[in-house]
């Protein structure tokens, strides 16, 4: 393991920085909007050159098939002829989206950005958790701490080989450009008051994108435009979008949505913007359809899984409710429809009474669920009060889309700062830490 | 030249407006402190006054408190320095993270004062920050245009100011002039016949001080 | 076969100026096998260019009025030879998941299962479409007003009362309950009166058209606009503007059969 000593000695130092340049996420207590910093542990996830490999396999894999699930399910719908994933965990998922049937986003790419969660167990192996495909978030975090770690201990870069994170920003750029239909790029907040907004200010700054919240653009004669002050205006080619579909266009989605812009997806399916990512991947990321993922990967690329799912069970099949209700107090339950960390229980830690009303709920709505092992996490060590002390972490690894998948050298450790806690989500209290991929 | 959106010109201006007017206040109420040293909390009445501000203050310790840190009190230093911030933060692709950092950094030294028993001496690194905030806008942001926006906006609410404060003729006529040549360097809409006007104010023997304010808050047309 | 001239005709008048008002109408006939469209026009006013696109549901047409108006108007002329070759042939089975599929406007409550308990258990094919055609003829009261765009199949069927939306979710959701993939259609219909809604369902590889609402089978008289899972999928107008207006809106439709002196003459002065 490298020696890290020199940098963490500088935690306190590097967290100052980061409230300095302002990275913080939103949150809603009670209704009132507040700004949080993110709490950063110095002590590095670190994955050595040759684990990484078989993660970028694995990853790359995952994606391109995740991508080819999409278009097919919009399209002409083989996987289902074939009998590899039934039809209702697709077609009654809330994240198909009947409005993006028969549509083709440009040089057919779906997923740009995909977040793929992994937990690393204490073997060493590595599981996906869950795959983001929407609006993934958390790249910038890495990105900027990385910036400052090596500003308060450039002895430590200099002795350890870490691979540079900070080009995140160009592999963006190339995955927004690769896709370009001609005209500026753009990235679409819901603005300030979105959590993520210092990313999405962050990411604008560094790949030169102009950052935009809706009433800026507008859509004439089929084409998407840039307005400016005075008069002018610029096509626009790529829409890095931050906002969920639901709000992406009153015209296609949420009737009610204020912050989208009417008549964008027609510009999208016309072909005259990229969109990204392309609405409706909600279909190949919801919870349902992980179980199916790695038969996706057979299906499509022919090749067998280099990483796998954590054991999971679908109680929509009869043999595998039959598994959760006898193994009830070993697994974990997720509900499909929550994310965020939220509609996820745990059978060991429910009350008789408890227990005795999920399981009502789950044979009453058995697609609703899922059910895992739960995972003998390798938990990573923080600085505490001037201690080492383990805590449960996962990472979220960033695949972009170009001429080829790439993934990039970094990722977003998570962590939970409550010894007890399985749940990392920064939205719960949890904190950050840099990943470094080893590059000898 | 980029294309800036009406929005972003908008946040530029007010950054500059607000960035400035903390700056200014800050000093004026230095002055007004250094009264209240002696007791002569009638300096508060006449400070509001020159501000054109309500006098809401019971004490000189309410003074200090309510007119530096009460964020619900629109005319508080805290409140105008968080509107900067509130433009700054939202920018950060326009003028950079460094820029964005010195205001990030002024709400943070504001914050740290409160309850100090020598405020002025914690006002100084507000006063810093906003300072390098200026300097690294001029040294670092690349686009003119945008750049020219925030200075407009700053010697718009400088102009303001030194006329509501009745400063000498020689002052607005600097400040009108350096207005006169900022402004044609961006692409603001504004009435060229405003900007004479004012330089015609300026030279007059007898100031007109609420006229140049009211050409001045409506000179830029956003 | 039969050769159908339509009008449609929609007129929006708002309480207040709007503006930047962004429209999509769906209320051109698409081209099919079973409907073939020999001329299809759209006017708008305020004038503005629309732009003709089509989905899964058929042909919209879309644009934008950027200055501020008070009224809006669509006029939609043409002209379809209806009823050809028996029915539009149907995707292949496993590409029609969407239309088994129940939406939030179709899915089942107490109300629901307890008219399909109504229904013979093992009912299938011909014997469950009539059954339910004449349930519903028996039960369900015509009545406009008594429901709204957003009605539910299970509210619907509670009251048992509404129009022809109501009634073509009802029979819908029942189909879904027997696995039989179906579609909520939206079209015009020969005669006077405003657009009109049912239900196409799967039989021998075609898209059959019933229409509960009128107790019939679709025939030549129908114009086929647009088809979705339901309701919301086939709205005849969407729009969203500037302004703090409030909306009327009245339409009428227009049917009759281009042969006759008065249609054809209409066509002719149509056609420039």
């Amino acid at each position: 393991m490298p020696d890290t000593r020199e940098l963490t000695k500088h935690t306190e130092e590097i967290n100052e920085l980061l409230a300095r340049y302002g990275v913080k996420f939103g949150l809603y207590k009670h209704g009132v909007f507040k700004e949080q910093l993110f709490p950063f542990d110095a002590i590095p996830r670190v994955i050595s050159e040759e684990d990484f490999a078989g993660l970028e396999r694995g990853l790359k894999q995952r994606v391109m098939a995740l991508n080819c699930f999409i278009a097919d399910i919009y399209g002409e719908k083989k996987i289902i002829r074939d009998r590899v994933v039934p039809e209702e965990f697709v077609f009654d998922s809330p994240g198909y989206l009947a409005q993006c049937e028969g549509a083709k986003p440009p040089k057919g790419v779906w997923s740009h950005i995909s977040g793929i969660d992994l937990v690393q167990a204490k073997d060493g192996g590595w599981f996906i958790l869950e795959d983001n495909l929407r609006v993934p978030s958390g790249a910038s975090y890495p990105m900027i701490a990385r910036e400052l770690c090596r500003r308060a201990s450039p002895r430590t870069f200099q002795t350890n080989g870490v691979a540079d994170n900070r080009d995140y920003a160009a592999l963006l750029r190339s995955a927004m450009d690769h896709v370009n239909t001609g005209g500026c790029t753009v990235i679409l907040t819901p603005g300030r008051y979105n959590a993520a907004y210092f990313e999405h200010s962050y990411l604008a700054e560094k790949t030169g994108a102009h950052l935009v919240t809706g009433s800026e653009l507008t859509v004439e004669d089929g084409f998407l435009w840039f307005n400016g002050y005075d008069g002018r205006k610029e096509r626009v080619g790529t829409v890095y979008r931050r906002i969920s579909d639901d709000y992406l266009d009153p015209m296609s989605f949420r009737a009610d949505s204020l912050i989208g812009i009417p008549h964008i997806y027609e510009v999208f399916r016309q072909g005259n913007v990229a969109l990204m990512n392309a609405p409706g991947n909600g279909v190949a990321d919801d919870k349902g359809i992980y179980y199916f993922v790695p038969r996706m990967i057979r299906y499509y690329l022919g090749e067998e899984t280099v990483l796998h799912n954590a054991p999971t069970y679908l109680p929509y099949y009869e043999q595998d409710m039959q598994y959760v209700l006898d193994k009830f107090d070993s697994l974990v339950l997720k509900d499909v429809a929550e994310a965020g960390g939220y509609g996820v229980v745990f059978g060991s830690k429910m009350t008789k009474a408890q227990k005795e009303d999920f399981i009502a709920l789950l044979k009453k709505e058995p697609r609703r669920f899922i059910a895992q092992e739960v995972i003998d996490f390798r938990d990573l060590d923080i600085m505490q009060g001037g201690e080492p002390v383990p805590r449960k972490a996962d990472l979220r690894a960033f695949v972009l889309m170009g001429e080829e998948p790439m993934v990039w050298k970094s990722g977003l450790t998570r962590f939970s700062r409550n010894p007890d806690s399985f749940i990392v989500n920064s939205s719960q209290g949890g904190g950050f830490k840099d990943t470094w991929v080893l590059s000898h | 030249m980029g294309i800036v959106s009406l929005t972003n010109t908008d946040k530029l201006y007010w950054l500059g407006r607000y960035s400035e007017r903390v700056y200014t206040t800050i000093r004026l109420f230095g002055e007004s402190f250094d009264h209240l040293i002696e007791g002569e909390v009638q300096s508060i009445g006449t400070f509001c006054a020159s501000l054109n501000i309500p006098n809401i203050y019971t004490s000189g310790d309410d003074f200090v408190e309510r007119y530096l840190f009460d964020a619900e009190n629109p005319d508080s230093v805290l409140a105008n320095l968080t509107r900067a911030y509130d433009n700054a933060m939202t920018l950060r692709e326009e003028i950079g993270s460094e820029c964005v950092s010195y205001i990030q950094l002024a709400i943070y030294a504001m914050n740290s004062l409160r309850g100090s028993e020598n405020p002025m001496f914690g006002l100084q690194k507000v006063v810093d920050d906003i300072l390098a905030f200026w300097g690294l806008t001029d040294d670092i942001i690349p686009d003119e245009n945008v750049r020219n926006i925030i200075k407009v906006g700053k010697r718009v609410e400088r102009l303001d100011l030194y006329a509501r404060l009745r400063l000498p003729q020689k002052d607005i006529l600097r400040e009108v002039r350096r207005l006169a040549v900022r402004i044609s360097r961006t692409n603001l809409q504004y009435a060229q016949a405003d900007v004479e006007r004012l330089m015609a104010l300026a030279m007059a023997g007898e100031t007109a001080y609420d006229e140049i304010v009211a050409l001045v808050d409506g000179l830029v047309k956003i | 076969m039969r050769r159908l001239a339509f009008s449609f005709r929609l007129r929006l008048d708002f309480s207040a100026p709007v503006q930047k008002h962004h429209y999509t109408l769906r209320c051109l006939p698409t081209d099919a096998p079973h409907q073939r469209v020999l001329s299809a026009l759209l006017r708008v006013e305020p004038e503005s260019r629309a732009i003709t696109s089509a989905d899964a549901c058929g042909r919209f047409d879309f644009g934008c009025i950027v200055p501020a108006h008070t009224g809006f108007e669509a006029l939609a002329e043409g002209c379809v030879l209806s009823a050809l070759e028996g029915g539009e042939p149907a995707a292949p089975d496993w590409q029609l998941g969407p239309y088994r599929m129940f939406t939030p406007l179709t899915a089942p409550g107490p109300s629901i299962r307890r008219l399909n308990d109504e229904l013979a258990a093992g009912a299938q094919g011909d014997g469950l479409t009539d059954e339910i055609m004449e349930l519903l003829r028996r039960r369900f009261v015509y009545l406009p007003g008594s429901t709204h765009a957003l009605t539910t199949a299970e509210e619907a069927a509670a009251a048992m009362r509404g129009v022809c939306q109501d009634e073509s979710h009802i029979m819908i959701s029942l189909l879904r309950l027997r696995g039989v993939p179906c579609r909520y259609a939206v079209g015009y219909m020969l005669g006077e009166g405003s657009t009109h809604a049912w239900v196409e369902l799967l039989r021998a590889g075609r898209w059959i058209g019933l229409d509960p609402t009128n107790h019939r089978a679709v025939g030549d008289e129908y114009i086929r606009v647009s088809v979705g899972r339901d309701a919301g999928d086939c709205p005849v107008n969407r729009g969203v503007f500037f302004g703090g207006a409030s909306q009327a809106s009245e339409s009428a439709v227009r049917v009759w059969d281009a042969q006759t002196p008065d249609g054809s003459t209409e066509m002719g002065r149509e056609r420039k």
